[in-house]
């Protein structure tokens, strides 16, 4: 949105101190006292205010080109240029209007504009500075402001991952396969419990951070896995493929385990028969790519919710609008294969809102506890 | 303490995931008038076997592969006793309390087992409180309806997708559910059927008959003051005074 065309009321508050500016260029060629003064100021007026609306769009111009340490050089240049054509349209604006009125009334006002004229065009590209200064200000409050409001947002869906990862369905169904093995399976058991325990830590240390490798979040992905293989038995199988240039990749905390659930919960626990949930990791110049890959029950009652993608899918969507520019979820329903592709850029960091939670902090191990304070 | 003898008890059980019918049938063999006729392990298998093997009692878990459990007590003999197991579910929760229905949350301990299998034991033989597809319709959250219509057909179990039901018309007890060329019989009151499906689809056009609203083609007068919608099948089906007064509203909705 522009500043000054997005209110009318600025639009006219900025028109009117172009008018006062016209004072300027006014008493450039007659002196205030002068009685040829009135005269000058009407026509220089026009002009002013026509140079005010020239001058409009260099807000865009000021956005692309930002005035920033690197690359200063070509928003110096682009400046030089627009500001030297500026000054000149407006100082042979101001020479039309003052030929114009000495047409009217010969006072001899073209000839003092032309004379003056060097003073003028400073005066202009004086203008046309000042013009910039605002716009410059202006776009960079902007910019911080919604960096700020980005990185409020990437926190808030953070938070709403972490919340979202304990499903009270999974949790007491878990509950439930623990208190099943405890007489027959003792030492099912005791495993059952430590894993659910590493996945309810991990998801909470994970929470706490900012950006983790994703073979960090893979560790999650395969403990929460090793506990749904004990609910679903045979029906769950699980091939996890992950270069190990992927691995590296720092990713948002979290950010995966939806993909992960939502493949169990509303693919294979649909399918009686159960399937393989395929995950592949790799990375191509410049991105991370990771598909994870399930069958589904097209038949399936509906109670499980909406199918296939669902309220988890929707919150990694928003995550990595809110972490990057240029990353993509996508999804394909096949007649009874789900798969989501998750494309990150790389070279980009995720964004600074949620990494600032991480800084400092030491790579935590999945299984340590989260009493750090 | 001695509790009474109680006559012997043939049970089933149905859940997908093998660790709750592990808990399950350990409790059952602790009970010696409880005889374990079969395990089910998804809805399709629970229907099947409640037929077969015919059991007294069926310890039933909501979310299963191809049938949920509310669907499985569509499709089973009335007289079984059943009691719901789940994890965590608020809408079913809320249907079984409202309706007075046997439910036990996993986990549970032997005493909450007992609780709830004693109270089943009672009510074996006598007829529950709400039709099944009522307590379905009362377990789905507001604005949500069936997806499918579930029928029995002799042993088989169909499963109507209701884009595919035409209309359908109370018989007695029945309702008869028409799909093209295609009828079924289903054990259910016309009154329970719509309640499960999308007023925005489905009207009811006559006391004894319920439609897709978007199959109508055209409305033929019969009489002064009797009429009939003729479908996109070309089944004719009456229209009673107050059906037509429907009809014309769904018409009127979003400028149809």
């Amino acid at each position: 949105m522009h500043p000054i065309l997005s209110e009318r009321r600025v639009l006219f508050a900025y028109l009117a101190a172009w008018l006062v500016v016209s004072y300027l260029p006014a008493s450039v060629v007659a002196a205030p006292g002068d009685p040829r003064f009135l005269m000058a100021l009407a026509a220089a007026a026009p002009p002013t205010v026509l140079l005010g609306v020239g001058v409009l769009p260099i807000y865009y111009v000021c956005r692309a080109v930002p005035l920033r340490s690197s690359g200063a050089g070509v928003a110096l240049r682009v400046h030089a240029a627009l500001g030297l054509a500026s000054a000149a349209a407006w100082w042979g604006l101001l020479v039309l209007a003052a030929v114009l009125v000495d047409a009217m009334e010969p006072v001899g006002l073209g000839d003092a504009v032309q004379r003056r004229w060097g003073t003028l065009l400073v005066l202009g590209a004086l203008l046309y500075l000042g013009v910039v200064a605002l716009y410059t200000v202006v776009a960079s409050v902007r910019r911080v402001r919604d960096s700020e409001k980005r990185a409020a947002a990437a926190s808030l869906r953070a938070r709403e991952a972490q919340l979202a990862l304990l499903h009270p369905h999974f949790l007491f169904n878990s509950l439930n396969a623990i208190s099943a093995l405890t007489i027959q399976e003792p030492r099912k058991a005791r495993e059952l419990c430590a894993l659910l325990a590493d996945f309810l830590r991990g998801s909470l240390a994970l929470g706490e951070l900012g950006t983790v490798s994703l073979s960090e979040e893979l560790r999650l992905a395969r403990a929460y896995l090793d506990i749904e293989r004990v609910r679903l038995g045979d029906r769950l199988t699980v091939d996890i493929q992950v270069s190990p240039s992927a691995g590296e990749v720092r990713v948002p905390a979290l950010l995966l385990q939806p993909l992960v659930e939502n493949a169990i919960t509303h693919g294979i626990a649909t399918c009686a028969q159960g399937g393989t949930l395929a995950l592949e990791a790799r990375t191509t110049p410049g991105l991370l790519v990771v598909t994870v890959a399930n069958p589904f029950d097209p038949h399936a009652p509906s109670r499980r919710g909406s199918g296939p993608g669902g309220v988890g899918l929707a919150n990694v969507s928003r995550r990595i609008a809110a972490c990057y520019h240029g990353a993509s979820l996508t999804t394909r329903r096949d007649v009874d294969r789900f798969t989501s592709t998750l494309v990150l850029p790389i070279s980009e960091p995720p964004h600074r809102g949620e990494e600032e939670l991480a800084h400092g902090e030491p790579t935590p191990e999945l299984a340590q506890g989260p009493d750090r304070g | 303490m001695e509790s009474p003898p109680r006559s012997s008890r043939r049970v089933l059980i149905a859940d997908d995931e093998a660790p709750a019918r592990a808990v399950l049938r350990e409790l059952i063999a602790a009970r010696p008038h409880l005889e374990l006729v079969a395990e089910a392990t998804n809805g399709l298998e629970a229907v099947e076997l409640a037929q077969a093997r015919a059991p007294d009692l069926l310890f039933l878990d909501v979310q299963m592969p191809r049938l949920d459990g509310f669907e499985v007590l569509e499709l089973i003999d009335r007289s079984i006793g059943v009691v719901f197991t789940t994890a965590y579910d608020q809408y079913a929760l809320r249907a079984f309390e409202v309706n007075a229905v046997d439910y036990l949350l996993k986990p549970f301990t032997d005493a909450r087992f007992a609780q709830a299998l004693e109270r089943a034991e009672q009510r074996i033989g006598a007829q529950r409180q709400v039709s099944a597809s009522a307590l379905a319709t009362a377990a789905r959250p507001a604005g949500r309806f069936a997806a499918r219509v579930v029928i029995k057909d002799g042993a088989r179990v169909e499963l109507l997708p209701v884009a595919d039901l035409d209309y359908a018309r109370a018989q007695g007890d029945y309702v008869e559910l028409v799909s093209g060329p295609r009828s079924w019989l289903k054990e259910q009151t016309l009154h329970d059927l719509e309640a499960a499906l999308d007023p925005d689809r489905f009207v009811r056009v006559h006391r004894s008959y319920l439609m897709q609203a978007s199959r109508l083609v055209r409305i033929e007068p019969i009489s002064k003051d009797s009429k009939v919608a003729v479908l996109t099948t070309g089944a004719r089906i009456p229209i009673s005074v107050t059906g037509l007064a429907r009809l014309q509203s769904w018409l009127g909705r979003a400028g149809r």
